[in-house]
């Protein structure tokens, strides 16, 4: 329950409820910072791999290649 | 939404240029996220930028057709899924899921008293101390669709919804394989943790 409130989607019940329930009762509270923690780490750990700087160069030469293809297409439709 | 029959080319030109600009300045900056998305579908830069380059290519190619407005990291996602699947997931390592994956998964409900409670927020706070390295292998060691599940939404951030279009599979699925993955994630850190001393052995 408390990770799809985290995922800020659709709750079989409402986000207020939820809230309330988190402010009176520290178990839950204890848990909801836990699993925030948690998937921090998790997205920390798996992000932030940066792109090979040739990869950039690549892709821009391969989008000029397409749009010669395309437009030449334009001039002399086959 | 070009029209190949226009009457003059010149026109067209113009519009595939200010698409060529539009891919530039919207599409390309996007680069390092969708390499990251990448390398953990593929498990192997190599592959990675093989997958990226055609990616892009594609998403190019049909920009044409993308809304502006919509969400253009989900559409490049939508695009890459599709290639990573047709092209090279015949070659895939690691465990396969079964399709049979029921929505009834995520919603069993598992009792526990407020002290099992607060054992579990202690550890689950001690797992997430664990250094980044063994993350990534317990991550890489997940059944492939699962690790996608929890990729696209506890690194990228996309709704169930975006998670169902990119991914080709119903809501409920995604909420399932969520939950699963996410359980397997932790029952993995747990291990580890246990046995190098993070937590006292013993715990649930």
């Amino acid at each position: 329950m408390l990770y799809i409130f985290h995922d800020n989607d659709e709750l079989p019940c409402s986000r207020e409820a939820i809230l309330l329930h988190l402010t009176e009762c520290s178990p839950c509270q204890q848990q909801f910072t836990a699993q925030d923690s948690l998937r921090s780490a998790i997205g920390q750990a798996l992000a932030g791999d940066c792109a090979p700087v040739e990869l950039r160069s690549k892709l821009l030469a391969t989008i000029t290649e397409i749009e010669i293809e395309v437009t030449a297409e334009y001039r002399d439709p086959q | 939404m070009s029209n190949v029959t226009s009457p003059t080319g010149a026109d067209e030109r113009e519009t595939h240029q200010a698409l060529r600009v539009r891919f530039e300045r919207d599409a390309i900056p996007l680069l390092d996220q969708l390499y990251a998305g990448a390398l953990r579908m593929t498990r192997n830069p190599a592959d990675a930028e093989d997958l990226v380059q055609e990616t892009f290519a594609k998403a190019f190619r049909s920009f044409a057709q993308f809304q502006e407005g919509t969400n253009l990291k989900a559409w490049l996602y939508r695009i890459m899924t599709n290639t990573y699947i047709n092209v090279y997931r015949k070659t895939q390592r690691g465990p396969i899921v079964s399709p049979t994956e029921e929505i009834e998964d995520w919603q069993v409900h598992q009792g526990s008293t407020q002290l099992n409670q607060e054992l579990e927020s202690a550890e689950t706070q001690a797992l997430a101390l664990l250094p980044n390295p063994v993350i990534t292998e317990a991550f890489a060691n997940l059944p492939e669709d699962f690790r996608n599940a929890v990729y696209l939404a506890d690194v990228e951030g996309f709704s169930y919804k975006e998670i169902a279009d990119i991914s080709g599979v119903p809501v409920g699925t995604v909420m399932s394989r969520l939950h699963r993955g996410r359980k397997a994630l932790r029952t993995s850190l747990a291990d580890y943790a246990r046995e190098h001393g993070f937590i006292k052995a013993g715990s649930s």
